[in-house]
């Protein structure tokens, strides 16, 4: 075995153990949830006449650099509550009694709220002014609280079930042509916000991608293969086949974080370093998607010091910290937003979690980001203020994704993006 | 083992003739093409005995009936099965399926004494398993792998994989983990054949469903709505069945008190019934008695099951997952009807599914998914299970599927995994893919019972390189490949089609060749 052999089947073996790891921990709720059903990839004929994607080479260096926007989507119905807590409001501990957190462990934002412990990591972002907070966001009009409606309504952005591309597609797409690298998915497979032609890009980390005895005799013949297919699988031939080849030179430099920052381990911090690692090289990454999942605790989400909930805001937390700090100047060019199908009920349940609620929060890391700040209206935790026993979604997320569009792609209307949707910025960019 | 083949309902309005065939299809559906066409198949010809209207396809795939049928019903062919299917005929060969207490399984039985997870009670589960590293939820899904690959009883494989998706209880891991191995026999194989109205309420009263999703800890002061919502979006009616959230919540309500003992088997604690009228959508109930909150739950659960709400919605998910991603909405009538006439009877309903027009033609409209692909490849490459310890080898083809995104029984959401294509094409699969098939070519999974690669096509005797390419597709696929394609691995072997084969000059290059005839679309559509 070489050493690149070697060095893969290392990456191999980290990304396995990893896996497993996120298994055993974070098994409670979601890890991954794929909701393309009915939703898939246009044919091939669509290819090409909507979209030139010049391919990113490095005999072209600076091709598309520039701003990035990267998404966290967090799986199963985050509680916003939990980590973004109306400490000042009189109902938030009667509602919560036994996972409510105390004002005297939260660590201070404005005066209505204040950051949960564990994403303390966070905090100092929030006070150099690159952590924005929008609370109370609502999933749009018409979605309900199932994970798979409210999940596939706002990856897709609208209301409708006719229209079956993702937001961030149509986005892209407003935004003009791009490198392979433009839109990448960490993961195994497409978000639906990234449904659409089917040039976006999955991987788990560019260490993996690669073919195992992919001589160049191989990859011809995998390409004949599929000639003469009309399908999608078709499609994604060519594009797994073009990304291995550009990947390569990629791969060839290891990726080292600055020092002193160190990933936590496992999935999203193996996703979150490796979208560090594609801004910092300059391939054209104008968006990513990250999934992250266990946030659908209906049961047991306390205690404060060690429980679920504190489990996996410590592990958001420190993740996107380190994304952060790695990035250092270059975080000027990105901004990272976390979203999620819904929030939390105000209540408690009986079981000491929540069940699937409505308005929730979304934090906002970057150098553009209008920090510091918990903007957008809020309604507080008063009876008559909630619906349903809900936060009602004053802020429309769509709000909220539109301006960092905007502001990433350098997207002029988003008309084509929110089709259906009145914009109205919110100002959470500066 | 019931059978439930009730005879079909009288048709609603006279337009179908009969229920259980489809054959009225043939007359309103969107397939369709022409009086001869409809002619041809108002003859009686049998749907799984062939395809009578072969111009409709567009696709690589041969449309022979034998091997429809294998793709479907099974994990993939292999060269015994293939045999066996001709041997008996496709409809012998079903029945046969339909009946699985009928097939001997000695070999693979013998195969899973390396799990003893499975022949243990929950309690037994809790004890020797505290604190273990290896959990039973472990062993099960490496079981699961197993039976995928070398069970004779494929289509009983196929049904348990498709309701412990549609019960989806994420394994391993989580608060179901010593429970899982005990629901997966006592419920889902027990009734993946029988009736949905008997697996509905196994699966409601099984420790690992009640506390996946917390059902375990809702009482009636505060009730936990998880599996109250979920058993009608997910399990039953689904979304458009146009529930409220107050529906929801009586869902909830009318299954309080329905726990989990500590000897991990199912409770009913009437303390923590909530009592007081409910409805839910058109059931509604008194209620007035906590003591008979078990009863009351139990009637709410078999009005679910017979909901035509719940027949469209199941009869979505099964055409989908045996005949296309977007199934017409002629043929989930049919199967809905077939579904109600036979009491929730799950034999029946397949053979509606089977016997049905669109069945026969919908050959090569299905994209293995990656956990598909990884078992068919075994199959087709004649790969046996370990002589020896056979833990660490489905252990790591248990990490290959999960590296692909879809491991045994790993669906992190209640939903389960997708079961249409989009979701699982990708660069990243597709690499996953193309690398594991490489990786099974070239012994790389430690154990197994590997064939030589040369041995699988001596039966034909090739003797130019044409014929050991069409040799080598034809046991792999079960079809010779379109000319273009066959061509493109002449061009990998660098030579001419005509050319003697001589062993010394190819056979290095068999591991490659036959990985990409696994790349290819015959080996990736169904």
């Amino acid at each position: 075995m070489n050493l690149a052999e070697r060095a893969l089947v290392t990456a191999a073996e980290r990304a396995a153990a990893d896996a497993e790891r996120r298994t055993e921990l974070w098994s409670r709720g979601f890890t991954r949830r794929r909701f393309l059903a009915g939703a898939g990839m246009v044919g091939a004929a669509a290819l090409g006449s909507q979209l030139v994607t010049t391919r990113y080479s490095y005999a072209a260096p600076g091709t598309g650099t520039g701003r990035a926007l990267v998404v966290v989507f967090l799986r199963g119905g985050f509680d916003g509550l939990a980590a973004v807590v109306p400490a000042g409001d009189p109902d938030y501990l009667t509602a919560r009694p036994s996972i409510g957190v105390p004002a005297e462990v939260l660590l201070p934002l404005d005066r209505r709220f204040g950051l949960h412990p564990a994403l303390g990591g966070l905090h100092g972002f929030w006070t150099s002014g690159q952590l924005g907070i929008v609370h109370a966001v609502g999933s749009g009009p018409g979605v309900t609280r199932s994970h798979f409606q409210a999940m596939d309504h706002v990856e897709r952005g609208v209301d409708t079930p006719s229209t079956r591309t993702g937001w961030l597609e149509r986005a892209l797409e407003a935004a003009g042509p791009g490198t392979t690298f433009r839109s990448v998915s960490e993961g195994t497979s497409l978000p639906s916000s990234l449904a659409g032609l089917g040039t976006a890009v999955a991987l788990r980390g560019v260490d993996l991608v690669t073919l195992n005895r992919g001589s160049e005799r191989m990859t011809t013949a995998l390409r004949g293969l599929f000639s003469g297919l009309d399908h999608v699988a078709a499609d994604q031939v060519d594009l797994a086949l073009t990304v291995l080849s550009e990947a390569q030179a990629l791969r060839a430099t290891p990726y080292v974080p600055v020092k002193g920052v160190s990933y936590p381990a496992g999935n999203f911090g193996s996703a979150m370093s490796d979208v560090a690692r594609l801004v910092k090289a300059d391939v054209g990454l104008r968006v990513a998607t990250v999934d992250v999942g266990g946030w659908d605790l209906h049961s047991n989400a306390g205690p404060i010091e060690d429980g679920d909930m504190t489990y996996h805001l410590t592990g958001l937390g420190n993740t996107l910290a380190a994304f952060g700090t790695d990035l250092g100047e270059r975080l000027a060019d990105v901004t990272v937003v976390t979203m999620s199908e819904f929030g939390r009920r105000v209540a408690e349940n009986g079981s000491g979690g929540t069940d699937h609620g409505g308005g929730n929060a979304m934090l906002l890391l970057g150098g553009r980001v209008a920090g510091g700040l918990v903007h957008g209206g809020w309604p507080g935790l008063a009876t008559e203020a909630l619906v349903d026993g809900d936060v009602p979604g004053v802020n429309d997320y769509r709000n909220v994704l539109a301006e960092l569009a905007r502001a990433q792609l350098g997207i002029g209307s988003v008309a084509s993006v929110f089709p259906g949707h009145s914009y109205v910025p919110l100002g959470v960019v500066r | 083992m019931h059978e439930n083949e009730a005879p079909a309902q009288p048709p609603s309005g006279g337009q179908l003739p009969s229920a259980r065939t489809g054959r009225a299809l043939a007359a309103t559906g969107p397939l369709a093409v022409g009086g001869g066409a409809v002619a041809l198949y108002a003859t009686g010809l049998d749907p799984i005995g062939g395809n009578p209207l072969g111009t409709e396809r567009a696709t690589v795939l041969d449309p022979d009936a034998r091997l429809h049928l294998i793709r479907r019903a099974s994990f993939g062919m292999s060269t015994a099965l293939l045999t066996d299917v001709t041997e008996k005929g496709p409809r012998r060969w079903l029945d046969e399926q339909l009946h699985p207490d009928r097939i001997d399984d000695s070999d693979v039985d013998a195969l899973l004494a390396a799990y003893p997870a499975l022949a243990s009670s929950a309690a037994q589960l809790q004890q020797k398993y505290a604190g273990a590293r290896r959990t039973p939820g472990d062993e099960l899904v490496a079981a699961t792998l197993a039976r995928q690959l070398w069970s004779r009883r494929q289509l009983l494989e196929v049904m348990t994989d498709f309701w412990s998706n549609h019960f989806n209880v994420t394994t391993p891991g989580g608060p179901a983990y010593a429970t899982k191995p005990v629901e997966d026999a006592a419920v889902i194989r027990r009734h993946a054949l029988g009736t949905f109205e008997d697996l509905l309420l196994a699966d409601a009263t099984s420790p690992a469903m009640l506390l996946h999703l917390d059902n375990a800890s809702s009482r009636g002061d505060d009730p936990n709505e998880n599996y109250g919502r979920e058993l009608l979006e997910l399990h039953t009616v689904g979304i458009e069945a146009g529930y409220t959230e107050a529906d929801v919540r009586d869902s909830a309500y009318a299954l309080t008190g329905w726990g989990v003992a500590p000897d991990s088997t199912f409770l009913f604690t009437p303390e923590a019934h909530y009592t007081g009228p409910l409805r839910v959508m058109s059931w509604s109930a008194a209620n007035a008695e906590a003591a008979d909150g078990f009863k009351v739950g139990a009637d709410y659960l078999r009005h679910l099951a017979y909901h035509p709400a719940t027949a469209r919605h199941l009869s979505t998910k099964l055409a989908r997952r045996f005949v296309s991603d977007e199934p017409s909405t002629e043929l989930v009538d049919t199967l809905a009807e077939s579904y109600l006439a036979a009491g929730t009877g799950i034999i029946a309903w397949l053979r509606t599914l089977f016997d049905s027009r669109e069945f026969a033609t919908s050959v090569g409209q299905k994209v293995r998914r990656p956990l598909e692909d990884l078992v068919a490849t075994v199959r087709a490459l004649g790969i046996g299970p370990p002589v020896d310890d056979p833990v660490p080898s489905l252990a790591d083809l248990v990490r290959r599927s999960r590296d692909l995104g879809q491991a045994p029984l790993g669906a992190a959401a209640p939903t389960g995994y997708a079961d249409v294509a989009a979701p699982w094409l990708s660069s990243s699969i597709a690499l996953g893919r193309w690398n594991d098939h490489r990786a099974l070519t070239a012994e790389r999974v430690p154990g197994l019972a590997y064939p030589e690669l040369a041995g699988l096509a001596a039966d034909s005797e090739p003797q130019t390189v044409g014929e050991l390419i069409d040799a080598l597709t034809t046991r792999l696929t079960g079809q010779v490949f379109r000319s273009d394609h066959r061509q493109v691995l002449v061009e990998f072997l660098d030579t001419d089609e005509d050319r003697l084969y001589v062993a010394a000059q190819v056979d290095g290059d068999l591991p490659d060749l036959i990985a990409l005839i696994l790349d290819s679309p015959y080996h990736l559509l169904r």
